[in-house]
């Protein structure tokens, strides 16, 4: 990603020209992201295949491509539905989202009925994330409660927090309105910042 | 109009954390956002906290952006196969 990739305008035509060298300014690009979002809704194990299955969808579906959204965004969606495809496949109980009114631990217990704190939080120990990575336990307890996120929820966090993509793009990524992909993303940072307080805790 | 009735209260700070992190507050409930910072040492501290979960977050990501490289001749020589069976391919190779 240290080279400068070219505008849509300009790549569009090569990729549909079959030009190497496009393509592997594309690649290059975006694979890894592919990769990182492929992970975040079906898992390490079938990542991978998922992001190759994304190209071969992307080489197909090129000559159609409309151009509403940029050529990124556009390539996203592909690895989002072919990832959700896959999950539907493999594991027909898994929700992609919470179940219906759960509420990931902005628990009512922690405020009393004024809302105001009813149990403030702790202090950490810590003023930079280097600081938090420091210690090997937490850099654990994050992992796991990164692996215990409904896909969707992980998948907001890891374009938002992990690849810095804007709102905008990822709510076209994933197909979710506005307001549901705030809301995934702050379910998905409560749950984060949950495990880290809870380290805290004990 | 007493000012405390329009300000946020606690629980509803931590609702709004995530959104005021990304900036995506109105200007009118940013400005009630802070009002209620200033005036309440918890949820500064869970605000500065969740900041942190975010900024760490984006520090374990760039520790993991190492090792991409080696699938990318692969990907390519993989899409130079699709291409060669393409029936909608124009140019040659
Ligand atoms: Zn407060």
């Amino acid at each position: 990603m240290n080279q400068q990739l070219p505008s849509d305008n300009e790549l569009i035509p090569r990729l549909l020209a079959h030009d190497e060298t496009a393509y592997t300014q594309v690649v290059s690009a975006y694979h890894g992201l592919m990769v990182h979002l492929a992970r975040a809704i079906v898992g390490p194990a079938i990542a991978d295949e998922v992001a190759q299955e994304a190209w071969l969808a992307v080489i197909r579906a090129l000559p159609r491509f409309e151009r509403r959204s940029s050529l990124k965004t556009w390539i996203l969606r592909i690895v989002s539905n072919t990832a959700k495809t896959r999950l539907r496949h493999e594991s027909r109980t898994v929700s992609l989202e919470d179940a219906p009114g759960e509420q990931a631990n902005t628990g009512a217990n922690r405020f009393n009925a004024s809302g105001r704190w009813a149990s403030p939080p702790t202090v950490w120990h810590a003023d930079t994330p280097d600081d938090l990575l420091a210690s090997q336990e937490l850099r654990t307890c994050i992992d796991t409660a990164l692996r215990a996120l409904p896909p969707l929820q992980r998948a907001a966090l890891t374009l938002r927090d992990m690849q810095g993509l804007d709102m905008e793009s990822i709510c076209k990524v994933l197909e979710v309105s506005e307001s549901n992909g705030r809301v995934l993303l702050h379910r998905a940072r409560n749950r984060i910042h949950a495990a880290i307080e809870e380290f805290y805790l004990q | 109009m007493k000012i405390m009735n329009m300000m946020p209260s606690c629980r509803e700070i931590t609702e709004q954390a995530s959104d005021y992190l990304n900036q995506d507050l109105s200007p009118w409930q940013r400005a009630a956002f802070r009002m209620h910072l200033l005036m309440c040492v918890y949820c500064r501290r869970h605000v500065k906290h969740l900041g942190l979960t975010v900024a760490t977050l984006g520090k374990i990501a760039s520790e993991e952006k190492a090792r991409e490289n080696d699938d990318i001749q692969q990907i390519i020589a993989l899409i130079k196969r699709q291409q060669k069976e393409s029936p909608e391919q124009k140019g040659g190779d």
